[in-house]
């Protein structure tokens, strides 16, 4: 399931779905990167998600 | 850098102060070692917590190339090199591959090395030897691009001077840093990085408000670069086309697993003081790249805007000529840009001190202990290390003087990482596949090594910018690597099976 999570973000974080003549913008970013920016985010997000809720064995403490 | 005004004494009196705080943040740490073993000197004995490791693992990440070759190649490319916040968080990812297991081995078989994890798991010499050899040379070549760093940095404040400002950049910084890098090993380097993460931390946050005040609003220089008129400006605002969306895709592979082997960051996985704090402070790592490349990003649009006449490797030039322009503004802008200042030196001394150390380590433990005198003991290994430190910024220093006029910062990060990716099957699929063979893993390695070199310095017409059809050679040299490790670990489990039956 994660890797899966993974290769759908990899699949939009390259903004090979975008129109090519597109021109618009937000606060200075073409929409385009805001969107790169966005899924970048998310991997962000899951990926500290996963990072702290992974751990099945009990944690070394020195 | 090479277009900052120079600076007037009280700049430099605080830039000096900054600079001798690092000597004493040395000398502490000297004074704090517990015993003279690996153990303390490399992984700073029971280990760093949270806070300790978010910022070394932070300082050591970021570079000098994070503010000028990122700033540099997004003024070549535009909006495209956004890739660099995804390829920063792309390293934690892959990070998840590796960490959580090298540390728990760690603990229960005291590595100091990353080798020492190969040599755990293989039991092969030979291979050991060539994955020192290809972290040694990759992490080299990453320290002679932070030494010519330093050296650029100062050279630009020079003025008339900048030849031989160059020069005494390049030695007294490295000096300075061999000096507490072999006082208090790595924990003088992690507390140092402290103090150098937390300034590059603030420098990035004031370079962004520095270029609002300065120069107005982000919209402003992004119009500015879509209303030019000139069609390379225009392009550099719209969506990449399809041979960079591949140089993307390209990028995101090479940096995610290359940056994730850095031996150095392996090692501050090994000195975390616990999994947890390990688990945490990578998820912090994870937003990070929001708060560094994106403003570096940010700025390189500036610059587009606002600083035209850079070239190729000139471009990493930019931020330099930027600065300038805030310099001369107002006193304010002035005490900024020297803020700034500090803030560059952190991020290439804080980098460079930490490959400096993994360096020595691997020189003294995998290969003097390893092959030249096995009997050696840890003190005489942590010496041979500090020797190994040295004797290596000696021929590093003198290399960067004489390769001054090199290629750009971005050039050396992407040979450095062609190499680097061809250790991804010992590490992420050795930790998960107990059937991965020693002899498939060597020859894996052997031949991925040799691909991706002879691709990127071979004399290909097929070759454009070091890349073929948008990737790294690197991939394709790791893509051959993969299939003989596979191929092979499966020949020799078969032929073990028959042998097995047989007898």
């Amino acid at each position: 399931m994660v890797v899966l999570i993974y290769l759908l973000l990899l699949l939009l974080a390259v903004p090979w779905y975008w129109p090519a003549d597109d021109s618009r913008q937000l606060a200075g970013f073409p929409l385009w990167v805001l969107m790169t920016l966005f899924i970048a985010f998310c991997a962000s997000v899951f990926t500290a998600w996963n990072l702290m809720t992974s751990s099945a064995e009990e944690e070394t403490e020195n | 850098m090479e277009s900052f005004l120079p600076f007037g004494v009280g700049a430099w009196i605080f830039i000096s102060l900054y600079i001798g705080s690092l000597l004493i943040v040395g000398a502490l740490a000297y004074k704090e070692r517990k015993e003279n073993t690996l153990k303390d000197f490399y992984l700073a004995g029971s280990g760093f917590g949270f806070v300790v490791l978010v910022l070394t693992l932070y300082a050591t990440q970021y570079s000098g190339n994070s503010l000028f070759g990122f700033t540099g190649m997004t003024y070549r490319i535009g909006f495209s090199w956004i890739m660099s916040v995804q390829f920063m968080i792309a390293i934690v990812i892959f990070y998840q591959l590796i960490a959580v297991r090298l540390y728990r081995l760690c603990e229960k078989r005291a590595y100091i090395t990353p080798v020492d994890y190969i040599q755990d798991r293989f039991q092969n010499r030979m291979l050991s030897l060539l994955a020192s050899i290809v972290m040694i040379l990759a992490l080299s070549n990453f320290l002679l691009a932070q030494l010519m760093a330093m050296g650029r940095a100062l050279q630009g404040l020079a003025g008339a001077n900048s030849d031989l400002a160059y020069h005494y950049g390049v030695i007294t910084l490295a000096l300075i840093m061999v000096i507490y890098g072999t006082l208090g090993g790595i924990r003088a380097v992690a507390w140092t990085d402290m103090l150098q993460g937390s300034v590059l931390l603030c420098g990035f946050l004031i370079l962004l408000f520095v270029l609002h005040a300065e120069f107005g609003s982000l919209s402003v220089a992004t119009t500015l670069i879509a209303d030019s008129g000139k069609a390379d400006m225009l392009s550099k605002v719209r969506p990449p086309d399809a041979a960079r969306l591949r140089e993307w895709l390209s990028y995101l592979l090479i940096v995610g697993m290359g940056g994730a082997l850095y031996p150095h960051a392996i090692q501050r996985i090994y000195a975390a003081r616990s999994e947890r704090v390990l688990r945490l402070s990578l998820s912090v790592m994870a937003f990070l790249p929001f708060f560094t490349t994106l403003v570096a990003v940010v700025a390189g649009i500036y610059a587009l805007a606002y600083v035209g006449g850079f070239e190729g490797a000139a471009s990493d030039q930019v931020l330099g000529r930027l600065l300038r322009q805030v310099q001369e503004a107002s006193l304010f802008g002035y005490c900024l840009v020297v803020l700034l200042f500090a803030a560059v030196l952190s991020a290439i001394m804080s980098t460079a001190d930490s490959a400096l150390l993994s360096i020595s380590s691997m020189l003294s433990k995998d290969i003097y202990s390893g092959f030249i005198n096995p009997e050696a003991s840890e003190a005489d290994m942590t010496r041979v290390g500090k020797m190994c430190s040295w004797s290596l910024v000696v021929v590093l220093v003198s290399l960067a003087i004489v390769l001054r006029e090199e290629s750009s910062l971005v050039k050396l990060l992407d040979r450095k990482f062609d190499v680097l990716v061809q250790l991804v099957p010992a590490f992420m699929l050795g930790l998960r596949w107990s059937g991965m063979r020693a002899d498939a893993t060597l020859l894996g390695l052997f031949v991925g090594l040799i691909v991706s070199l002879t691709l990127a310095f071979g004399p290909f017409t097929f070759i454009e910018g070091g890349k073929l059809w948008g990737f790294h050679p690197g991939l394709y040299g790791l893509l051959v690597n993969l299939l003989i490790v596979l191929v092979g670990s499966y020949l020799a489990s078969k032929r073990w099976v028959q042998n097995s039956r047989l007898q």
